[in-house]
């Protein structure tokens, strides 16, 4: 109990905010200014460690490293909220209606989920690619359709414990629509852990977007891509190892920040709610 | 059908299935109402009292058609409401309303006042978008609340002051029949005779019937016409509720009686009250006979195998006891000793 009438630091929420803000600023930046073009490819310059013209170093093609990275921040998060809306539109869709309807329809639907979910989430997420093509978009939809389980699943127990408590029995008792008591009723109060179930996913999504590009089935060229740029670092790790850490720890960061996040807004929300 | 009568419920049961897993082909149901027949009068009111787990509760949402009876029917105003569906049943959700018990999960915590009462205007359209707000003023009002209160939150109110939001919400729609699920039980006693108190005025005021569960029985006395006394999921006992009190019929009517306790030291001490032992049985497939039959003083081999039904002893008074004659005359003595002086 803190007895304090400060409150107390969100360490979560904070440090979550500053490197997922950090990482929005340079994306941002990369829109109207940029070290170095690009595609810009010098021969002089290949192979090369951090220094005061290259802070992050230089590719096997002598392309700026910082530039591609701070541009490559514009696909992360482009496929991140794709990928999420996706995730979030449909996996409350489904999970929502699971769980307050019940019955053959919570069988059906949630059934259909765990199938999607016996599949490794990689290999989801490759069948559609193998299905669509690969691509900036149809990245982000095959790892949106990926995140869609986790999200119903979420999604239902929130509708199913919503479902029997006085106030929506007192909405049916008025006559409330179905869809007008799960969206007016119930969706606020499930939002929060949906919210949260979202940054969390963000977070995956970037991870499986760069490990896509990095197996090459994802974005595709020109457009730099974390990792894509890790894979084709790979290629010549032992001239410049130092090609690896600019896109490494770009992913790292941003998905530890949405980690944290995630995490950070489920204890912002927590302590809130226990004043409702 | 007796004009006077709003509804009627026959036979009403409601069995919840409890699943023992998939492979097994025997189902056991928990019995929560096991065919309860009773009338409200229009303009009456109704209580319904038994200890919790009686089924008293389900029995509301039942006639309310939160769930779905296995069996029976529920008559409002002559018609059947069992077998309607969704869309049959919203005009009588209009008549037909409802108070819960808790103030603090009956009220979504994310709508304002007035986006509460809103709701039911809207639904059944009961004024236009003008009138709205006069109307919400005018039913904040009804219940003891301010005005400026409409664009407030639940949690920015006293349990006390939500039970009242919870009413207005009830009474926005203008309903003939108001279901009460004990919706004293979770507040003060200091504040209990408030809500009570204008529930009456508001009766009076409106014409409303009303059901009330409850188990609080010097309340129930007070406010009800009429009393239905419930034990696993069926009635023992139906009576006006002066004549209830005063002669009891049914034994367990009598042991419940008998436990309400009166401020007076000397009248408890010399008062005798009647102690039941064991605990209720389970309502999952409870046993043939009278349900009261296990915990009965009175009960002889005939209560274990034959179920008695509610019958009429005259002046509107029913009760569902094979001996309740012989109790009455002291012919029948306790097998057990049950009475206890409580010091």
């Amino acid at each position: 109990m803190n007895t304090s009438l400060t409150p107390r630091l969100n360490l979560n929420l904070v440090l979550g905010f500053s490197l997922v803000g950090f990482l929005a600023l340079l994306t941002l930046v990369s829109f109207v200014y940029l070290p170095y073009d690009v595609n810009e490819m010098n021969a002089a310059a290949r192979y090369q460690g951090p220094s005061a013209g290259h802070w992050l170093g230089t590719d096997n093609f002598g392309r700026d490293i910082l530039s591609r990275v701070m541009h490559g921040g514009r696909t992360a998060f482009l496929v991140g909220t794709l990928a999420v809306s996706i995730g979030l539109f449909f996996g409350t869709l489904v999970g929502g209606t699971a769980g307050y309807l019940g019955g053959w329809v919570d069988e059906l639907f949630m059934r259909l989920m765990d199938g999607l979910l016996a599949f490794p989430g990689l290999i989801t997420a490759l069948i559609v690619i193998a299905l669509v093509g690969p691509g900036t978009f149809n990245t982000a939809i095959a790892i949106g359709i990926m995140s869609v389980p986790a999200i119903s699943r979420i999604a239902r127990s929130g509708f199913l414990q919503y479902k029997t408590i006085d106030f929506v029995q007192a909405a049916r008792t008025i006559g409330v629509p179905t869809w007008q008591i799960m969206f007016r009723h119930i969706l606020p109060n499930v939002a929060s852990s949906l919210v949260i179930a979202g940054s969390l996913t963000f977070g995956g999504a970037i991870l499986t977007e760069a490990s896509l590009s990095y197996l090459g089935l994802g974005v595709q060229l020109p457009d730099p891509s974390w990792g894509r740029m890790l894979r084709e670092a790979q290629g010549y790790f032992t001239r410049n190892p130092w090609a690896t850490l600019g896109p490494g720890i770009a992913i790292t960061l941003m998905v530890l920040g949405f980690y944290l996040l995630g995490n950070g807004t489920r204890d912002a929300l927590q302590q809130k709610e226990s004043h409702l | 059908m007796d004009k006077r009568v709003l509804l009627k419920v026959v036979d009403l049961k409601k069995y919840f299935s409890m699943d023992t897993g998939i492979f097994s082909k025997t189902k056991s149901y928990l019995k929560a109402v096991d065919g309860v027949s009773f009338e409200i009068r229009r303009g009456e009111t109704f209580g319904l009292v038994g200890e919790s787990g009686c089924g008293k509760s389900t029995t509301g949402r039942t006639i309310l058609r939160l769930y779905n009876p296995t069996g029976g029917q529920i008559l409002f105003d002559g018609e059947d409401l069992s077998g309607l569906d969704d869309k049959g049943l919203v005009p009588y959700r209009k008549k037909i309303q409802m108070i819960f018990q808790d103030p603090y999960a009956s009220l979504n915590p994310r709508m304002t006042v007035s986006e509460l009462l809103s709701e039911g205007l809207r639904t059944h359209n009961i004024c236009t978008k003008e009138q709205e707000q006069g109307r919400i003023f005018e039913l904040l009002e009804k219940v003891g609340l301010k005005r400026d209160h409409a664009n407030r939150y639940p949690h920015e109110f006293s349990g006390g002051q939500r039970q009242r939001i919870s009413i207005a919400r009830a009474l926005a729609v203008e309903p003939e029949l108001v279901i009460c699920d004990e919706p004293i039980s979770a507040l003060d006693v200091s504040i209990q005779a408030q809500v009570v108190n204008m529930l009456e005025d508001l009766q009076n005021e409106m014409g409303l019937t009303y059901l009330f569960i409850a188990h609080d029985l010097s309340m129930v006395k007070h406010i009800s016409d009429r009393i239905g006394v419930m034990y696993l999921g069926m009635l023992m006992e139906v009576s006006e509720s002066d004549e209830l009190y005063e002669k009891p019929l049914h034994p367990y009517t009598q042991a419940l009686l008998s436990a309400i306790p009166i401020p007076d030291p000397d009248v408890t001490r010399k008062n005798k009250r009647r102690i039941l032992t064991g605990d209720v049985p389970s309502p999952i497939d409870p046993p043939e006979g009278c349900r009261f039959a296990s915990r009965c003083p009175f009960a002889s081999d005939k209560c274990k195998s034959e179920t008695p039904v509610l019958e009429d002893v005259g002046n509107g008074h029913l009760v569902a006891c094979h001996h309740w004659q012989a109790i009455a005359t002291g012919e029948r003595k306790a097998n057990t000793p049950v009475t206890a002086v409580v010091v």
